[in-house]
């Protein structure tokens, strides 16, 4: 599952560095080896739930034959979006900021031991975010059309 | 009953029953009979009254014959059959078009002795009258030219078709003149129908029910008028003593009389026939058409529907019943909660049910194409463009035209809040407090939202084999009764 998701999120890696897509990756650098937790397969795990939960949200529930149009649908699609960049934002954030990302991928030191880079900001962990937004709306419009037949109101949203 | 009631609608009072009993038929009230034969007596063929029943009929009609009705099948709405024996519904009457009742009778023919009798039977304004507005108000002009009947050949047709076990009803009234006359005439001859006729064993032995409208208008003073409303009581007392006599006594020609009357009395414009002669609709006419319903509902092995003969083969009903109607409160404005849990079990749920479906059609049903329920089943504008759409929108406006006739009327029905809109769509029955319901469809919806997410929700039901006519109608029938049933508490 680490691996999937993590093949989805390299998809669009450019938004954030190489160091912390090796820490999302889970690379340890005492092991020098991928072996610490993989944050992908977590940020996909919460986002792919997130998104389930708000599609059939949509769908089942809200389910309103008056709203339910495409442009609600897009609506919710940036909500959706939102609230999966929040959630991999904060998860990335939370790990940069209180130092659990390991400081030879923060930071490159010289033969010293001095920073003279740093290589992750919080910039890394906003581009993450976005990317992690990308991704669930790709997850929405996957879970859209797995689930959209059986609504009463809205089974032609967005589109027949 | 299995039969079909052959339904003599006589005068303009006949027409407006009529219409009511076509508004409770086509919202799906339970009329036990396998057809309707509407057969309207009066010799006014340009009365409004009549010729929107008449139109009433054809619409009603003309949307059956694009429905199919058997054990599968909801729908009630429209279920019931108004079938056309006679041209046009009415019964013709030869020499009534352009002639005075002078002219009718010959009285220039007759003999000196004759003349003077006709004199005293018949005053200068009755032998001027014009014989093609009715007999406005002179019984003793329709039982004359009404003597006609049985010479029809609308009458012969009527007899030929007739089978054992049909039944026939009897609407007039008893205060003006074509009813006042028509009836008794009309059931002398069924009853002592000739011999040479078709069928004429069954028909005189058949179930016979009438209703016999008391005054329940005025009409306004006009000096030159033929119709004075101050007669009324006057002319119903007489015809009453008349009808002991001859029609219900000892010996009772009809099988079930029905006697409906109102106290409180509307002022109608004063027009004597015509295209000018349109009532608006009254709640003793809607009473008046569950007379029929509850004729129909009588079993056939019921002795009250039994016929016997006399010693002179005289034929008459031995267990006659003479039925009336109340209501609970004395009202000016008559909500549901003021009629008896008989009539509203009757009334309630069908009507209530149409009321929503012609709102529906009139206020939100172009808006509505886009809805699942319309997509998936071809429900197009092409559709709401075909001769049937156009017709359930005639159809569904004159209902509510009726409903509010009956508001507006004093003693009004008013058991709607007709204007109701939007999210209050479903406290439109005045006086009962609408129930949440509660269920994962209805979650965060209301007024037209709610209905069409019904709709969207039971079409899933509908068979693939109907056509759209079938379709939409089923739809609207199922969804209607659910949400009546899960919204009101009668």
């Amino acid at each position: 599952m680490g691996y999937f998701f993590g093949t989805i999120y390299s998809w669009f890696k450019s938004l954030w560095c190489y160091n912390l897509d090796l820490y999302l990756w889970g690379y340890d650098t005492l092991a020098q080896d991928y072996v610490g937790m993989n944050i992908y397969s977590v940020v996909g795990l919460i986002t792919a739930v997130i998104t389930l939960a708000i599609v059939l949200f949509y769908y089942y529930i809200y389910n309103h034959p008056r709203w339910c149009k495409w442009w609600s649908w897009l609506i919710t699609l940036f909500l959706n979006g939102g609230i999966t960049l929040a959630v991999a934002f904060g998860i990335t954030y939370s790990k940069f900021f209180y130092g659990y990302i390991p400081q030879e991928l923060v930071y490159q030191f010289d033969e010293d031991g001095n920073v003279v880079a740093q290589l992750i900001s919080s910039l890394d962990c906003w581009g993450f975010g976005i990317g992690a937004a990308i991704v669930s709306a790709l997850f929405f419009v996957v879970f859209t059309f797995v689930f959209k037949w059986w609504s009463s109101n809205a089974k032609h949203v967005p589109f027949l | 009953m299995k039969g079909k009631l052959y339904l003599f609608g006589i005068g303009g009072t006949g027409s407006r029953v009529l219409r009511s009993l076509v508004m409770l038929a086509a919202s799906g009230v339970k009329i036990e009979a396998d057809a309707i034969v509407p057969i309207v007596i009066d010799p006014d063929f340009a009365n409004a009254d009549l010729t929107r029943t008449l139109e009433l009929i054809k619409t009603c009609s003309a949307i059956r014959k694009e429905l199919s009705f058997n054990d599968k099948t909801s729908n009630t709405f429209f279920a019931m059959p108004f079938e056309q024996m006679v041209n046009d519904n009415r019964l013709s009457l030869q020499d009534t078009k352009n002639k005075k009742f002078r002219e009718f009778i010959e009285y220039s023919t007759l003999s000196r002795e004759n003349m003077a009798l006709a004199s005293m039977l018949f005053s200068e304004n009755n032998l001027e009258a014009d014989m093609e507005v009715g007999f406005k108000g002179n019984p003793n002009i329709g039982s004359v030219v009404l003597n006609q009947f049985t010479t029809s050949q609308d009458f012969v047709d009527f007899a030929s078709a007739f089978k054992p076990g049909d039944r026939i009803f009897i609407i007039s009234s008893i205060f003006g003149g074509t009813g006042a006359s028509g009836f008794p005439l009309l059931l002398k001859n069924l009853r002592g129908l000739s011999a040479d006729m078709p069928n004429y064993a069954s028909i005189q032995e058949a179930p016979i029910g009438a209703i016999t409208v008391l005054p329940y208008f005025d009409v306004k003073p006009k000096d030159e008028g033929a119709i004075d409303s101050s007669t009324f009581i006057g002319k119903t007392k007489a015809a009453l003593q008349y009808y002991e006599k001859n029609v219900n006594g000892d010996k009772s020609s009809v099988n079930v009389l029905y006697y409906v009357a109102d106290n409180r009395a509307n002022q109608y414009d004063n027009n004597e026939g015509g295209t000018e002669q349109q009532n608006n609709a009254h709640m003793v006419e809607l009473i008046s058409a569950l007379s029929i319903v509850d004729f129909v509902s009588i079993p056939d092995d019921d002795p009250i529907l039994s016929c016997t003969e006399d010693e002179n083969f005289r034929v008459y009903a031995p267990n006659a019943k003479f039925r009336e109607f109340g209501i609970e409160d004395d009202v000016k404005e008559v909500l549901f909660s003021n009629l008896s849990q008989t009539t509203r079990d009757i009334l309630c749920v069908p009507m209530t049910q149409f009321v929503l479906f012609s709102k529906y059609i009139k206020e939100h049903l172009r808006g509505a194409i886009s809805q699942p329920w319309a997509v998936d089943n071809g429900i197009t504008d092409a559709f709401l463009k075909s001769s049937f759409a156009n017709n359930i929108k005639k159809f569904t406006e004159a209902y509510l035209t009726w409903l509010e006739e009956m508001a507006d009327n004093d003693r009004g029905f008013k058991p709607y809040k007709l204007a109701v809109k939007g999210s209050d769509l479903y406290s439109i029955v005045d006086g009962v407090k609408p129930d949440s319901i509660k269920a994962l469809w209805a979650f965060n919806k209301s007024g037209y939202d709610l209905f069409d997410a019904a709709l969207n929700d039971k079409q899933s039901s509908l068979s693939k084999n109907y056509s759209l006519s079938q379709k939409f109608t089923e739809l609207f029938c199922i969804v209607s009764k659910l949400l009546v049933d899960k919204k009101f508490k009668f």
